[in-house]
C-alpha cells in the first residue's frame, strides 16, 4: 500500500458523542440530535458506536431514526428519511446494551454534559459500517426514537458516538462531486 | 491462497518500504482523583504519521467505605487533538469505553484483585484514520470522575511515512 499524502490533506476524523436520558415521560418521544459542522464542511459517516442501560424485560423499540436534511447552496432544505422504521440501536451499531444496575447514577460521577453519570465500561465489537456522506449541509440531523411498551422503573441512558470525517468544500470540488447531487 | 495467484513485485515493494514502514505511538499516564490531565506524544522529525487505528486499555479504580476497589465503571473520559493544526478529533470528552478496545485492565492498586474480573481481550481496533504531519504533537487530555486515581495507556497503530 503506497500512502499517498494528498489524499489524507484536509481531512480529519471527527467523533461527536452524545449521551441521552430516557425517562418514563419521553419513552416515546423521538429526542432531536443535532451538530453543527463548521462551514465550508461536509461530514462522512463511517460507524456509530452506541450503549445503552436496560432494564430486565425488553423494553421495546429502542432505536435511531436519521433524517438526512439538506441545505443547499440554493438555501432549500429537504428532508428524508434513511430508514422507513426507526432502526434499533443494537442491529447497527457497538457495543450494545448493559444492564440498568450498571449504571452508577448522582453523587457519582459528575459532569454535566454526560448527565452526571457514568456507567461500567463496556467490550467494543466491530460495528456496521454505514457509510453516508453528508454533503453540502450546516447540520447534522438525526432523531433518536425511544419508543418503549412498559413503564420504565428507572431512568435509562444511551450513548451515542459517530464516527466519522469532516471533508471540506474543497475536497469535495476534487472529487468531481457536484453541489447537492451526491447521494441522491 | 490468493497470495500465490499474485505476483510479488520485490523491487517495488522494497521501493515502498524504504519510503514507508508500520509504525506505533504510545501515549500513557495516570490522571489524579477528580482531576484533569493533558498528554502529548511527538510525531517527532522521523516523518509523517498516518494514524489507521486506535487501541487503549485503563483502570477502573474508585474508594468505596475508603476502600480502593475495582468498580469496572467507565470514569475517564478523553479529547484527543491533534497539535499539529490544532483541531480536536472528538466534540467532547468522549468515554474511553467507548472508543478503547481492550478497554478495562485490571489493577494492582485493588484491594481486592484475586477476585476482580480479568480484563477483556483486545476484540475491536478502533478506526482512527488521520495523517499527522512530521514534527507535531498527538495529545489526548483526560478527565477522571472517580475518587481514585485512574490511569490509561492508548495505542495509535499507523505508517510512517518519510519525507
Amino acid at each position: 500500500l503506497k500512502i499517498i499524502i494528498d489524499a489524507y490533506s484536509d481531512i480529519q476524523p471527527l467523533l461527536i458523542w452524545k449521551r441521552y436520558k430516557i425517562t418514563n415521560a419521553n419513552r416515546k418521544v423521538p429526542i432531536p440530535f443535532a451538530y453543527t459542522l463548521p462551514f465550508g464542511f461536509s461530514y462522512f459517516l463511517e460507524t456509530i458506536v452506541s450503549k445503552n442501560s436496560e432494564q430486565m424485560q425488553d423494553i421495546g423499540r429502542f432505536g435511531i431514526a436519521m433524517f438526512d436534511t439538506f441545505i443547499e447552496f440554493t438555501r432549500q432544505a429537504r428532508n428524508r428519511k434513511l430508514q422507513s422504521e426507526p432502526t434499533p440501536l443494537s442491529l447497527i451499531s457497538s457495543p450494545i446494551g448493559i444492564d440498568h444496575v450498571s449504571y452508577f447514577p448522582p453523587p457519582a460521577p459528575v459532569d454535566q454534559s454526560a448527565l452526571g453519570v457514568s456507567s461500567k465500561s463496556v467490550i467494543l465489537t466491530e460495528p456496521i459500517e454505514l457509510d453516508y456522506l453528508y454533503i453540502y449541509r450546516e447540520t447534522i440531523n438525526y432523531d433518536l426514537s425511544f419508543k418503549c411498551d412498559i413503564d420504565l422503573a428507572y431512568d435509562l441512558y444511551c450513548d451515542v458516538v459517530l464516527n466519522g470525517y469532516l471533508i471540506p468544500d474543497s475536497k469535495i470540488a476534487a472529487w468531481g462531486l457536484k453541489n447537492g447531487t451526491c447521494n441522491d | 491462497m490468493d497470495i500465490f495467484k499474485k505476483v510479488i513485485n520485490s523491487a517495488e515493494i522494497f521501493n515502498i518500504q524504504s519510503k514507508q514502514r508500520e509504525d506505533r505511538l504510545l501515549i500513557e499516564g495516570t490522571i489524579p482523583a477528580n482531576g484533569c490531565s493533558l498528554f502529548k506524544v511527538s510525531v517527532s522529525n522521523d516523518g509523517h504519521f498516518l494514524s489507521q487505528f486506535l487501541t487503549g486499555k485503563y483502570t477502573t479504580l474508585a474508594t468505596v467505605n475508603n476502600v480502593t476497589v475495582d468498580t469496572g465503571v467507565s470514569y475517564l473520559r478523553g479529547l484527543i487533538r491533534d497539535q499539529g493544526t490544532n483541531k480536536p478529533l472528538f466534540n467532547d470528552f468522549i468515554p474511553l469505553d467507548l472508543f478503547c478496545s481492550p478497554g478495562r485492565m485490571k489493577s494492582d492498586l485493588s484491594t481486592t484483585l484475586s477476585t476482580d474480573p480479568a480484563a477483556s481481550p483486545l476484540f475491536y481496533h478502533y478506526k482512527l484514520e488521520h495523517l499527522f504531519t512530521i514534527n507535531s504533537d498527538i495529545s489526548i487530555e483526560v478527565k477522571n470522575d472517580s475518587n481514585q486515581a485512574n490511569k490509561f495507556s492508548i495505542c495509535f497503530h499507523g505508517i510512517r511515512i518519510y519525507k
